[in-house]
């Protein structure tokens, strides 16, 4: 039950992205629904198979949604969801503050990612003028975001029951 | 550190990291196109983006035209001003031109018609109430325009000076009822009369009179001035003859001319003065 909800919520996020994310855009900074999402709820959710999945999930979406070669968030999403809940585990009294500084952290290298893939297919803008520009400003927006996604996947999704080896 | 030592956690997120970078190199490969999965998927995706986009862009369009609305009006009001402005300088260069036109074609009359003394003017007003038949033209006796002086158009026989103030004067133009001109069908050589005539006058017409009984007059005959009356010189064109009638109680044959001058749109004229105070040339 769990699951669904979080393909649901996934599924809403695509529709979002794919729908308002433009209509929401701050001095041309669209924001990335999924990513955000991703990282939240690794924080919340911690390392588990179906977590990974569903990142993966959130990955493909994000690239069916946006403009980078198919898999490349996949990749992406995948091990900012390892580095999430690895690094985000360890603080189990913080994850409101750790899903901001991820937000920031995680969208700096993804938008860093995005800028490499782009340079790479001929796209030839200057790396700062890029950071300044884009960088920076999402990175700023996906804090703001992960600061309202964090209270929503609380709510629709929760906190993982811990499983047996977990408890013991 | 147990998640990634699970071996069936590893097979799936090695499998998903495999099938991504296939994905990543497929996508890399050069192709003329789009690829199949790229295609049949955003095909999926596309009738939702659509509907969505509909939707969306209803309400977006909504809220920015109520809050653009101040910016849309003086947008608005902006563009028509300047709209009205490339409106009345396209106008006025058309006018120009017609007028460089006019002028050019008055001014070869003009050389043509160098053994007269002529004068150019304007029409300034037309009588309305005589279906444009008098003219006012913007010169008059300082000019050296006397009544009798014959008016001419680039095309052709205008009329002549009715009355003359100290800077205009009224031109009777060839079709109005009390205007006669001695014509010459130059074809057969014969001359005839060349009057006003109210129900003529309405079309802008005139009426050919005083033909001879066994004329061989046709339509599409050209009329010139005869230069047989004390007013006006020889060849100066009229008009062309376009229906010709045959009176039932006397037989003889009138004609309805089509004057060369189209009197609703007369702008410029040329004046011939009088040299001799008798008026006769």
């Amino acid at each position: 039950m769990r699951n669904i909800r979080v393909y649901i919520c996934i599924v809403l996020l695509f529709i979002i992205q794919i729908s308002f994310a433009n209509l929401l855009d701050i001095n041309g900074c669209i924001p990335n629904f999924l990513l955000v999402f991703c990282i939240c709820f690794a924080v919340v959710n911690g390392l588990t198979l179906n977590g990974m999945i569903q990142s993966a999930v959130c990955g493909l979406l994000s690239d069916i949604a946006g403009a980078l070669p198919w898999g490349t968030s996949v990749i992406l999403f995948m091990v900012f969801y390892s580095i999430c809940t690895l690094v985000g585990g360890k603080f189990y009294r913080a994850k409101l503050p750790i899903s901001m500084i991820f937000g920031a952290v995680i969208t700096f290298l993804y938008e860093s990612v995005s800028y490499l893939v782009m340079f790479m297919e001929g796209t030839h803008v200057s790396f700062g003028l890029s950071i300044m520009r884009v960088i920076l400003p999402v990175c700023l927006y996906h804090v703001i975001l992960a600061f309202v996604m964090y209270f929503v996947v609380q709510r629709f999704i929760g906190e993982r029951p811990l499983s047996e080896t977990e408890m013991e | 550190m147990s998640f990634f030592s699970n071996r069936k956690n590893m097979l799936i997120i090695v499998l998903i990291l495999v099938i991504s970078i296939v994905s990543i190199t497929i996508y890399a490969v050069p192709k003329n196109g789009t690829g199949f999965v790229t295609n049949a998927v955003n095909s999926m995706i596309m009738p939702i983006e659509k509907g969505i986009s509909t939707c969306t862009n209803g309400v977006r369009g909504f809220f920015s035209f109520v809050s653009n609305a101040k910016y849309y009006k003086e947008a608005n009001e902006k563009l028509t001003a300047q709209v009205n402005k490339y409106k009345m300088a396209d106008r006025s260069e058309a006018e120009y031109q017609a007028e460089n036109d006019r002028l050019k074609k008055l001014l070869d009359l003009k050389e043509k018609n160098s053994q007269y003394d002529t004068v150019g003017a304007s029409v300034i007003s037309r009588e309305s109430t005589n279906w444009y038949n008098v003219f006012t033209i913007d010169k008059g006796s300082k000019d050296g325009i006397k009544v009798n002086d014959v008016v001419m158009a680039s095309e052709g026989l205008v009329g002549h000076v009715k009355q003359v103030g100290l800077n205009w004067a009224k031109v009777v133009s060839i079709i109005d009822d009390t205007s006669s001109v001695g014509g010459y069908i130059e074809r057969i050589n014969e001359v005839a009369i060349c009057e006003g005539d109210v129900s003529f006058a309405k079309d802008g017409k005139c009426k050919l009179t005083h033909i001879s009984v066994g004329s061989q007059l046709s339509v599409g005959d050209m009329i010139k001035t005869s230069g047989l009356s004390d007013i006006y010189p020889r060849d100066i064109m009229i008009g062309t003859v376009e229906k010709i009638y045959t009176d039932a109680s006397t037989s003889s044959k009138y004609a309805m001319i089509t004057p060369v001058v189209d009197f609703s749109k007369i702008q410029e004229v040329l004046v011939i003065r009088t040299q001799q105070e008798d008026g006769g040339k």
